[in-house]
């Protein structure tokens, strides 16, 4: 019960929270009511392989319990309450150090069930180079994924996450990676499904010569609500982080993006940037972009922007110059603007992954 | 009008037989109330090349926008016909269809969109997917071969980071793979150095032997390379003048201040 506790113990999320003001604890927790803890919950299925099918070797996957508390820099109530209905259960990915891997390796996450959690941790993660793809799909109600771990001295993870949920499903995405000295992140997130999405992703950078990049591509259509806030906490200095997110607001669809970038007062000489694209396709969609900056150091660079238009009728005059039917010259539009967020994202390979997701979902 | 009806060797040459291509009655054109276009008559024929000057802000690209079918441009009066067809019928992607081409001043950029799979779609919707993918892989490299265009052009996107010489080749790519009956060329030499211009002109005429040819611009320099058969001066909504080859060279000599007298 020591998780479980810990997540009571916590304040209940206020409004006033910039993470929660948006999209309510309440409206996000599978049963609506902060105290309940639900019984019934899931392990989803799932399958690592390289994209071609056969198993990767090199590493090992295995289930384990945490400690009966989990110390947090601070409150953290989505990481807290998926741990505490994973009854302290999780998944302990661990690659040996060093390791190196030439092919991206697929986590494929399948969730079925009404209620279904995974706490996904990243273990000895240092001197490795690695290509990782985590798809999420299928039709649970609710679904929670945790992802944790730290990325040690000179590690390079490049993944990409790929959300294909059915349109019906509830999801929760709590995340949380420390980077050490000369770590190399570059992550591109593909939000596509889900009826009610809630992402908290945060990075904690511990390292100087770190590079943290997330780049975010978000489909709202229907009446999909998406909200993803970022988290980006620099506490050593000389170290680099950029996040890009491109959203596409269409139907009656309600989108948000936040950015909060902290800089410490040690974290010298730090360059890290947001920037926040919306393109709209409809009067009734909606969409928040905020970015944010705490800068407590003074030898820094830092940059904000978001900016919000609708889709450009020149391009769209081009393009049906050029015979394309209005409707064909818009899905090119879309599926470029998603995909123009990868831009400058150094794995071909995860790129055109995506690509081919983006196509079978606008198809 | 003062009109001539231009080069008569070239009107010969043409011959009674060929089709009219775009037939243009007394046109009129607002854009936000204000009349750009007042009163424009124009007959193009198979195998013509007809080019209009005149000073910026003329008319000249209203004319291209509003034949293309720009929603901006209002027709106010007038008629314009393509093939016989009423354009007014027609939507923009339907005029592509019917064989008309406009090779713009000044091309979007399409964030990314990739060069190649543009070229495929404009390609397989024009054509109806008359064309295998194969036959489309070969055709392309052979075009992009003409104006010396990299393959690595294929993987950018549309006009994104383009010099302006990339984009003026990219535009001639797509007429040359389009190969309309209609080619509407806006300032198509601006930007070029003395080597793209000749490679643009080359893809340019390639295309005009077996099509018609309107082509906008301030300089002989484009039309010492794509010899026109008839040149018309745009003043105020209007042409003014038309006649051969030799009426872009007195107005590169002259400026326009005669026609107005």
């Amino acid at each position: 019960m020591g998780l479980v506790n810990q997540y009571l113990k916590q304040p209940k999320p206020l409004k006033s929270n910039h993470l929660w003001r948006y999209t309510s604890w309440s409206r996000m927790h599978p049963l609506g009511e902060y105290s309940q803890i639900p019984e019934d919950v899931s392990l989803p299925t799932i399958k690592l392989t390289y994209l071609d099918g056969t198993i990767p070797e090199g590493f090992t996957i295995e289930q384990r319990e945490h400690e009966s508390e989990i110390s947090e820099l601070e409150p953290d109530v989505s990481a807290s309450f998926i741990r505490a209905i994973c009854a302290g259960k999780f998944l302990n990915l661990e690659i040996p150090k060093g390791a190196v891997f030439d092919k991206p390796i697929l986590i494929d996450i399948h969730v079925t069930d009404k209620i279904s959690a995974l706490n996904l941790k990243i273990d000895n993660f240092s001197m490795n180079k690695l290509e990782l793809i985590t798809k999420i799909s299928g039709d649970a109600e609710w679904f929670g994924l945790l992802r944790e771990g730290e990325l040690g001295k000179n590690s390079k993870l490049k993944e990409l996450f790929v959300n294909k949920l059915d349109s019906n499903c509830k999801f929760l995405r709590s995340e949380n990676f420390h980077l050490f000295n000369d770590a190399k992140y570059e992550s591109a997130t593909m939000s596509l499904g889900g009826f009610r999405c809630k992402s908290d992703i945060r990075a904690v950078i511990k390292g100087q010569g770190v590079d943290y990049n997330q780049k975010v591509a978000i489909h709202g259509r229907d009446k999909r609500n998406d909200d993803i806030h970022l988290r980006i906490f620099h506490e050593a200095k000389n170290s680099n982080s950029r996040v890009i997110a491109h959203t596409i607001c269409d139907d009656s669809s309600r989108n948000t993006i936040t950015g909060k970038l902290i800089i410490n007062k040690e974290a010298q000489n730090t360059d890290a940037g947001q920037k926040f694209l919306n393109l709209l396709l409809s009067e009734d969609s909606k969409v928040n972009s905020i970015p944010e900056l705490e800068v407590l150091a003074n030898e820094v660079s830092a940059a904000h922007g978001a900016s919000s238009a609708p889709i450009n009728k020149e391009q769209l005059f081009y393009m049906r110059s050029r015979g394309l039917s209005l409707d064909e010259a818009k899905a090119m539009i879309i599926d470029g603007f998603l995909m123009s967020t990868f831009q400058n994202f150094s794995s071909n390979k995860l790129v055109e992954y995506c690509k081919s997701e983006l196509e079978a979902h606008l198809n | 009008m003062d009109s001539d009806r231009g080069n008569d060797s070239g009107s010969e040459h043409m011959g009674k037989k060929n089709p009219v291509l775009l037939e243009i009655n007394d046109l009129h054109v607002s854009v936000e109330g204000n009349s750009i276009i007042q009163g424009l008559s124009l007959e193009i024929k198979l195998g013509e090349i007809h080019a209009i000057m005149g000073r910026n802000g003329s008319g000249k690209s209203t004319l291209a926008n509003v034949l293309m079918g720009h929603p901006a441009y209002e027709v106010t009066n007038g008629e314009v016909y393509f093939l016989g067809k009423e354009l007014e019928d027609l939507s923009v992607d339907e005029r592509a269809k019917a064989g008309m081409f406009l090779s713009f001043q000044y091309p979007m950029a399409i964030p990314g969109v990739q060069v190649g799979n543009f070229l495929k779609k404009s390609v397989f919707a024009v054509r109806n997917s008359k064309i295998s993918a194969k036959e489309f892989r070969l055709e392309l490299k052979d075009k992009m071969n003409k104006l010396q265009i990299e393959k690595s052009f294929l993987s950018r996107y549309v006009n994104e980071g383009f010099s302006g010489g990339e984009k003026k080749r990219m535009e001639i790519l797509q007429l040359m793979l389009l190969n309309p009956q209609l080619a509407i060329l806006d300032e198509t030499d601006s930007g070029l150095d003395i080597d793209a211009l000749r490679l643009v002109s080359q893809g340019i005429n390639s295309v005009a032997q077996d099509a018609g040819c309107l082509v906008i611009t301030h300089y002989q320099r484009l039309l010492d390379l794509v010899k026109p058969h008839f040149v018309h001066i745009m003043i105020d909504g209007k042409i003014v003048k038309s006649g051969g080859p030799e009426l872009a060279l007195k107005v590169e000599e002259n400026g326009y201040d005669w026609l107005e007298a």
